[in-house]
């Protein structure tokens, strides 16, 4: 007995150090299952999709009628919010503030949620991976706002932990006071507690959190929260206040996952050692680069560690035809 | 058995009980399996099943490699302690058992969760581990009778 708890122990430490057996674990049984989950999430989604659209016809006008009158609303906002976009892209451009760009967006399933006895966070499992656009890290999102990040992946599934676990935190800002703080979650079922918000800071129910882009993890200007109480009774430094998350992490059945694009790459400039029009002579410390020297034909990818010579080349020429976003 | 209809009915089985995890969040549906297959005491196809179970609630869990380990090996330990006292194959051993594992649950995810600085609600382990008790007997009477069917089926058409 005492010589398994010591080999438990032992393979315990060894993985805590390593991580294979986590990757042996993620790599076996997340993908199989992801796999064996993924043809009943097809067929209820048929199923649903065929009782939505033939059979659950019952108030059909009634909901066409409203509809018709969110979509004048949401056209009347589209006219206000184009004027708005015009003018924050001139102000980008006159501060040189870079935009969130930079990020891909793909569409993931949602295939469980706390799946297992081993599910001890808030977590949803979703069938993308680190080789389909979601490594470890990446933020999950959903069109009303942040949902969580990538906790672990395999290769096409991955485990995703929610803004509402106790060990999540996000940077967040107001929206329109710009106030900072740090958003953190407090269980199932509970609110966000915004933190670090000094006292004499005003802040008002209803105002929206976005993230910050502080945390280094989420990009900058995500939805993710609407504050819900503030409250000063407390005696400490700052206000207790708390926030009710804009997604509902509870009937989550698509997300999206943010990747960093590739493209990002290629927007840093492509001539990293730009050659004079009037090449002068070189000086007494300068040495000419030798034919094959792997930055002499402006090789980017070189210098982003990519491998030299032929492939590297290749990389090289990609990166050239691909469009340069405006800083 | 027919080891092709035997294969068959263990696939049947994980595709059942992962359904099953996938509607009850947090709860271990494949265990009522592994207790089947410890009754049957054939060990290289408990050993492979058990193999299974632990790659799939460690790969999708969230606590890191080591829990399931211990989650099935103190399974194993209870079954093997009731096996001195009572008939394994009876609803009444599979009730206490069940108790037991329920507070194997509970004390493994509190004590896990600590080691790796995770603030878990006491509340829901508590609501957890008495769910994973309630589950184990219903899930196990059905694959218990349905092995059995099997297993006679199997022997009739020999």
């Amino acid at each position: 007995m005492a010589l398994m708890l010591f080999g438990f122990l032992a393979l315990y430490t060894w993985n805590a150090r390593t991580g294979y057996l986590d990757s042996l674990a993620e790599e076996s049984g997340l993908e199989l299952t992801g796999y064996l989950l993924r043809p009943g999430a097809w067929a209820a989604d048929t199923v649903r999709g065929i009782w939505n659209h033939y059979f659950a016809l019952v108030d059909v006008a009634e909901e066409n009628a409203y509809l018709r009158q969110e979509l004048r609303q949401a056209e009347e906002y589209l006219a206000t919010a184009r004027e708005e976009q015009a003018e924050l892209i001139r102000l980008r451009a006159l501060f040189g503030v870079s935009a969130p760009e930079g990020w891909v967006r793909m569409g993931s399933r949602v295939l469980a949620g706390r799946f297992g006895p081993n599910a001890a966070i808030e977590s949803i499992l979703i069938d993308r991976g680190y080789a389909s656009g979601a490594p470890p890290g990446a933020p999950v999102l959903t069109h009303k706002g942040l949902a969580g990040k990538v906790y672990r992946a395999s290769s096409h599934s991955a485990t995703v932990q929610l803004l509402t676990d106790t060990s999540y935190r996000v940077a967040v800002l107001t929206q329109t006071g710009r106030v900072p703080g740090v958003l953190s979650g407090s269980g199932p079922r509970a609110l966000l507690e915004l933190r670090y918000v000094p006292r004499n800071v005003p802040l008002t129910a209803g105002e929206i959190l976005v993230t910050s882009g502080m945390d280094g993890g989420h990009p900058k200007g995500i939805p993710v929260a609407v504050i819900v109480a503030v409250s000063q009774e407390n005696e400490g430094l700052f206000q207790s206040v708390q926030a009710e998350p804009l997604t509902s992490l509870e009937e989550l059945e698509e997300v999206a996952v943010l990747t960093p694009s590739p493209v990002r790459y290629a927007t840093q400039p492509l001539t990293p050692f730009p050659a004079p029009a009037e090449s002068p002579l070189p000086s007494a410390d300068e040495k000419p680069a030798p034919e094959n020297a792997p930055y002499a034909d402006g090789n980017v990818a070189a210098l982003a560690g990519a491998p030299t010579g032929q492939a590297g080349r290749t990389a090289s020429a990609q990166n050239r035809t691909l469009p340069l976003s405006p800083r | 058995m027919a080891p092709f209809l035997n294969l068959l009915w263990w696939f049947g089985y994980l595709i059942v009980g992962l359904w099953l995890q996938l509607k009850l969040p947090g709860l271990d549906a494949l265990l009522p399996g592994f207790l089947v297959a410890l009754q049957e005491k054939r060990w290289q196809q408990t050993t492979w099943f058990l193999l299974v179970c632990l790659l799939i609630q460690e790969g999708t869990g969230t606590l890191s490699f080591g829990s399931s380990v211990l989650w099935y090996g103190g399974v194993i330990l209870l079954f093997h302690i009731g096996v001195w006292f009572f008939v394994t194959n009876s609803l009444f051993f599979i009730v206490l058992l069940s108790g037991g594992i329920g507070v194997l649950y509970a004390v493994l995810q509190y004590a896990l969760g600590s080691l790796q600085n995770m603030t878990l609600p006491l509340e829901r382990i508590i609501e957890q581990a008495f769910a994973q008790a309630m589950l184990i007997p219903p899930l196990w009477g059905i694959a218990y009778l349905t092995r059995k069917k099997a297993i006679r089926h199997a022997e009739s058409t020999v």
